[in-house]
């Protein structure tokens, strides 16, 4: 497979095999991702599907845009996916198939199901393709095996928390170039007053979508509004909640998990407006600072009196603030007058419509540009 | 649940005070259910935070406020400006602490002498002992409850060689071994009270210093470790503290407190010894107290010996709330509760982050 767009097809020809529920390849993915990921078989079938949707116009664009032609490729790479939620590693897994990269790929000892799904997919629409790449488990604690993951690559991209990404960064020699991307969360910007009833359901599925789990995930709606408005925001936003319910069941959660929740619904009463199902909770709250939500559907209201306050937040979160939702016909202003504060240039966040909070657009030129040592 | 449904303040203030003269412990506890009733109807009265619990409170029993939400609002009965003192908690990470305001610090300190009285010196008896205070004093940091009370301890059971050891975050270790000498030399029993992480600092700077206090000689340690120290499990920690300063194990003692409280739990041990009966490694709430485990998501008592989180409700919470709900683990047994941890907060949460840990990160 000699051709960026040859290649681009191929594996977007076996990430859609991993979509379709038909396939024996989808079929394997959702049964063991059912026993993995702790989210509901409808919802690992949602996940699947969106995830996959727009694959062979974003790797055309990807291949298109990224400017590479010429580059001297990388010999070796290491992918280590450790704290993913099911379809995280597809984005990353097939940049290094399209860059044509020889990658170890490490995955966490309890899972790895999309990547060894991934891998079979691609053994059947490449396999030249496929012996690009060798599987490896391990625990986090396990030094030498991370050694020698890393050995001899020059380039290695790590999706994982801080204490993850800091263990790996001391493992690498000083000329291998380390991509990492760490875990993160979303938030929402709306204005309440006028929000209608698509702009309340697309929150609800950005909240609902991979249980509130993923690091695109929204924690926090900042809502512009008086106090009316937002609560009655919060009430319309926990019905739609309901009513994704119906469709994308929310997974089992431990009693463990349920013990947190509670916990934090009832802090919540005590300190604004709880609406809440079993399955689903909004908080309107006055907190001087938005609070850490248990997860698993449950968000909080958080009032916005101006946009140099959420700026002044999303400096504060820096590189963890992954994407930011907002009405579509606000993306242009937003991104005028809240990226002037973000940190120091950095690319974070993405600004993205509500309702699509959770499909990230293939298109990350930076870890294509590292694989292909293209200087831009 | 409306205000019309609650006596005043001076009633149950009256009222409370009044228990915690009481000497028989057996009249308090039989008198304390009835006048919780009345105090947390004072509170959801008074106590918008509460007030808002109680409301959405299904059950006709009153529900217990998180500790949580001494973080996020304000919880008192009484106005910013009649507050005497404020405590804080020592602070989370990303810095948004826990307030516990007082107009009145009178129950506190009652409370807090009685229990110290039976579980610390119950053998003191209108004596003073040298205090060797582990922790900053209450002139330092003027929000710290812990601080506070030993403050207070050295006022009432302390002698004129009592001082406090821990200055701008750092242990004054020479003093400390100066003050340990002279102590043994006067071979009179002392106490050592103070944080986990002071103690842990204490046996880091002492070397090879070690000493063998008078007999009947008690240390009282309270508190996690916070990130400041290597940690240690309890049963670790007492054999560090009995090798380093030749204290039994029985005289070692450790405290549960914390700000949202206004009371304080100890460990019956030394008392059990010095009552003559077998040490039980166990907490000792007093009476004025009701610790009762709960299913962490129905909140219904667990039956005795079962592990639940603990709701611990303080007569003497008059200001705030006096049932607070803990996120730690334990377990009623006959003769006290067990503590088990806290619940643990490690919930699956893929590759998200918590805001709070974020914004604690910043941007690095």
């Amino acid at each position: 497979m000699n051709t960026w767009l040859g290649r681009a097809y191929a594996v977007s020809d076996a990430l859609r095999s991993l979509a379709d529920p038909a396939t024996p390849e989808g079929t394997t993915l959702r049964t063991e991702a059912l026993r993995e990921c702790g989210l509901s078989a409808p919802m690992i079938d949602w996940a699947l599907t969106t995830t996959m949707a727009g694959l062979p116009t974003d790797f055309e664009v990807l291949v298109r845009n990224a400017n590479v032609d010429g580059a001297s490729f990388v010999r070796r790479a290491a992918l280590i996916l450790s704290g993913n939620v099911l379809t995280a590693p597809a984005e990353p897994l097939a940049i290094h198939a399209i860059a044509n990269v020889p990658t170890r790929v490490k995955v966490s000892s309890s899972g790895g199901s999309f990547a060894r799904a991934f891998l079979g997919a691609l053994d059947r629409t490449s396999p030249e393709m496929r012996s690009l790449f060798t599987l490896h488990a391990f625990g986090r604690e396990d030094r030498d095996s991370l050694t020698s993951l890393v050995e001899g690559a020059e380039v290695v991209t790590a999706y994982g928390g801080d204490l993850a990404m800091r263990d790996i960064s001391a493992s690498l020699s000083k000329s291998t170039r380390f991509i990492e991307y760490g875990h993160g969360f979303g938030a929402l910007v709306l204005d309440v007053s006028s929000a209608d009833d698509a702009l309340v359901h697309g929150a609800a599925l950005d909240v609902a979508a991979y249980d509130q789990r993923g690091c695109r995930s929204p924690q926090v709606v900042f809502a512009m509004g008086t106090r009316p408005e937002r609560e009655s925001f919060a009430r319309r936003l926990s019905d739609a909640l309901g009513e994704v319910e119906r469709r994308l069941p929310r997974g089992p959660l431990s009693d463990e998990a349920l013990g947190h929740e509670r916990r934090w619904r009832q802090s919540m009463i005590a300190v604004g407006e709880l609406y809440e199902s079993p399955t689903a909770a909004v908080a309107a709250v006055d907190a001087d600072t938005p609070i850490t939500t248990p997860l698993h559907r449950n968000i909080q209201v958080h009032p916005l009196s101006a946009m140099e306050n959420f700026a002044d937040f999303a400096a504060r979160a820096g590189k963890h603030l992954k994407v930011v939702g907002v009405a579509q016909e606000h993306i242009s202003a937003l991104d005028h007058d809240a990226s002037r504060a973000f940190v120091g240039g950095s690319p974070h966040p993405e600004l993205t419509a509500v309702g699509a909070m959770q499909r990230p657009r293939m298109h990350d030129y930076g870890l294509l540009r590292a694989l292909v040592g293209s200087p831009k | 649940m409306s205000s019309l449904d609650a006596e005043p303040r001076s009633a149950l203030f009256a009222a409370i005070r009044t228990l915690l003269a009481e000497p028989d412990f057996g009249a308090i506890a039989s008198t304390r259910d009835g006048l919780l009733a009345r105090v947390l109807a004072f509170n959801a009265a008074h106590v918008t935070p509460y007030a808002r619990l109680v409301r959405a409170h299904a059950s006709a029993s009153l529900p217990a406020m998180p500790t949580d939400v001494f973080r996020f609002t304000r919880v008192a009965a009484h106005a910013p400006e009649q507050d005497v003192r404020v405590f804080r908690t020592s602070g989370t990470t990303n810095g948004a602490r826990g307030e516990h305001a007082f107009s009145d610090l009178s129950l506190y300190d009652l409370a807090a002498k009685k229990a110290a009285e039976y579980a610390l010196f119950p053998d003191l008896s209108g004596d003073q002992m040298t205090l060797l205070i582990l922790a900053p004093s209450p002139d330092e940091v003027r929000d710290s409850s812990l601080s506070y009370m030993l403050g207070r301890f050295v006022e009432w059971f302390g002698d004129e060689h009592s001082a406090f050891f821990m200055k701008n975050g750092e242990l004054d270790a020479e003093g400390l071994v100066r003050a340990l000498d002279a102590a043994i030399s006067r071979g009179r029993p002392i106490a050592m009270l103070g944080t986990s992480f002071a103690f842990v600092f204490a046996e880091d700077a002492l070397g090879g210093h070690s000493v063998v206090l008078p007999e009947k000689s008690r240390i009282m340690q309270t508190g996690g470790f916070k990130g400041r120290t290597r940690e240690f499990a309890p049963d670790e920690m007492r054999a560090m503290l009995s090798s380093r300063f030749g204290v039994r194990d029985p005289f070692i003692v450790a405290e549960y407190g914390m700000t949202e409280l206004s009371s304080q739990l100890y460990e019956r041990t030394l008392r059990d010894v010095l009552d003559g009966r077998e040490p039980k490694r166990l907490l000792w709430a007093p009476p004025w107290m009701r610790v009762t485990p709960v299913d962490p998501v129905s909140l219904e008592p667990v039956s005795q010996g079962e592990r639940g989180i603990l709701r611990i409700d303080d007569l003497v919470n008059l200001d705030s709330v006096a049932a607070i709900q803990t996120a730690d683990l334990g377990a009623l047994h006959e003769g006290g509760i067990e503590l088990l941890g806290r619940l643990p907060g490690s919930v699956p949460r893929g590759c998200s982050l918590a805001i709070e840990d974020a914004l604690a990160k910043g941007g690095s």
